[in-house]
């Protein structure tokens, strides 16, 4: 059974946490739980008990709420990651310390390029490679907004404030940065529609 | 990307930053569930993997089966708990009586099992095709066989009437010459005021080398199982010779030609004898010749 599991893709693995079948879940706790403690470890500053917590926290939702999950609008990587960076930034929020966050994300911003060989599998392995080397590709600027969009929590009105740049500029390097990935990441996406 | 597609992909980026709780939703943006969004999104979610993964706990898969199995058996006693109240209320028995989670049949089995019939079906029918391809290329290969087998006939057949007519051709040449040569020597042949077969006539063409010789008759009757013979007459003695037997052809004409002729050769005749006759002549002469007259 459990060699049967591992053959699956996450959507077949989904219509069985449907039917409450904890084996399948097990499974998506395997090929993911690192991705959204890497995730969630990012957005909360670095505490690996609290990110944990938070995983914790956004798998319990995503079992209560399998029925609710749709394959036509995202893959199930993708919906679990918005889960969980959600519930991080809602922790974040909670305790008052987003600024803090944000400025501990500038800090860590020459940390995004550790390897991360061993803890996810393959397919994360190089999708993260080539994710990096895109963004590296990206104009400084481009890049820090997306960033602090994404790992900070801060809406484009809060990174406008922060950085001393006009609203307007924050959602067009936004917006080019966005563009350029949907090309260059194209493939990656495609795997996963 | 052209300029009037720039707005179109600024909405649909600024719905997935919205779908993925970065923005507050745009007023006006409805097409929440376009492709292109759907791409976005994606794209959102592979930035986590910007950030380096992190080894978990090795009690946190633990703690969270445990929850979830926790929570279930807490909605199972928690409905355990609302029957019992009722049935004291309405002063009823009750009994719980723990329910097996029934086996979920997994689809993959069922898929399996569809798999493995279907495999079943192929290999059976590869089977069936297979044996009846074989036996089309057997009988292919007979028939190719066989087809080899009579073109070598026809071909072999083909070669010996070309040689059969080479030869004919050969011998009409030189009968031709023989015929038209003016140093040939000609022999009427007659039938005697006895023969049965009063029309028969005939001419015998001999080369100047009294060898070859060439003879045309006409004239004859059907043989039936009798044959006409050709004899010369040797010698002062007029000792026959067999010279062969000729066939009827078309009509009622006759020839027949050798390169040899007996030595001292005075007369010819032909006679209509039995088929399985031998020796001498017995039969009634034909046609009869001995004047040997040149062609000037």
């Amino acid at each position: 059974m459990e060699g049967m599991l591992k053959e699956l893709e996450d959507r077949e693995l989904m219509i069985r946490i449907r039917d409450r079948n904890q084996e399948a879940f097990a499974e998506l706790f395997d090929r993911h739980a690192s991705l959204l403690l890497g995730l969630t470890r990012r957005v909360v500053g670095g505490n690996l008990g609290e990110a944990e917590d938070i995983v914790q926290e956004a798998l319990i939702q995503a079992w209560h709420q399998a029925d609710r999950y749709n394959e036509k609008r995202s893959s199930v990587v993708t919906w679990l990651v918005m889960i969980a960076r959600s519930r991080a930034i809602d922790r974040l929020r909670s305790r008052g310390v987003r600024q803090r966050a944000a400025d501990k994300l500038k800090d860590e911003t020459s940390n995004v390029h550790e390897s991360a060989k061993g803890f996810t599998s393959v397919l994360h392995d190089e999708r993260r490679e080539r994710l990096l080397k895109e963004l590296t590709q990206l104009p400084p600027e481009q890049r820090n907004v997306l960033e602090l969009a994404f790992f900070g929590g801060l809406s484009q009105r809060q990174i406008s404030d922060r950085e001393g740049i006009p609203l307007g500029t924050v959602k067009t390097r936004t917006l080019l940065a966005m563009r350029k990935l949907r090309k260059t990441l194209s493939e990656d996406i495609k795997a996963l529609l | 990307m052209t300029q009037e597609n720039q707005p179109f992909e600024d909405e649909a980026i600024q719905a997935a930053i919205a779908e993925f709780g970065m923005e507050s939703p745009v007023d006006g943006i409805s097409d929440s569930d376009g492709p292109r969004v759907r791409e976005y999104r994606e794209l959102l979610g592979l930035m986590a993997l910007a950030a380096p993964p992190a080894v978990a706990s090795t009690d946190l898969k633990e703690r969270l089966m445990t929850e979830l199995l926790g929570e279930e058996t807490q909605e199972v006693e928690h409905l355990v708990k609302k029957v019992q109240e009722y049935s004291q209320e309405k002063n009823l028995e009750t009994k719980v009586i723990p329910i097996m989670r029934p086996e979920v049949p997994a689809a993959s089995g069922q898929w399996l099992r569809w798999a493995a019939a279907a495999m079943l079906f192929g290999i059976v029918a590869l089977g069936a095709v297979s044996t009846f391809l074989y036996r089309q290329i057997d009988t292919m290969n007979q028939r190719l066989v066989n087809l080899a087998l009579e073109m070598e006939d026809a071909a072999s057949s083909r070669e010996l009437n070309l040689a059969e007519t080479r030869n004919l051709l050969a011998d009409t040449k030189q009968n031709l010459t023989l015929v038209t040569s003016s140093s040939t020597e000609i022999c009427p042949l007659r039938a005697p005021g006895e023969s049965a077969i009063p029309t028969a006539r005939g001419i015998l063409y001999i080369a100047p080398d009294h060898q070859h010789w060439y003879m045309r008759v006409q004239g004859l009757k059907q043989s039936g199982d009798r044959q006409y013979r050709l004899w010369f007459l040797v010698g002062d003695g007029l000792s026959p010779v067999d010279g062969g037997s000729l066939d009827l052809q078309a009509g009622r004409e006759a020839t027949l030609g050798s390169a040899t002729m007996p030595e001292n050769t005075k007369a010819v005749k032909i006679t209509l004898e039995d088929r399985d006759a031998s020796g001498d002549p017995n039969s009634p002469v034909v046609v009869y010749g001995d004047d040997m007259l040149r062609i000037l």
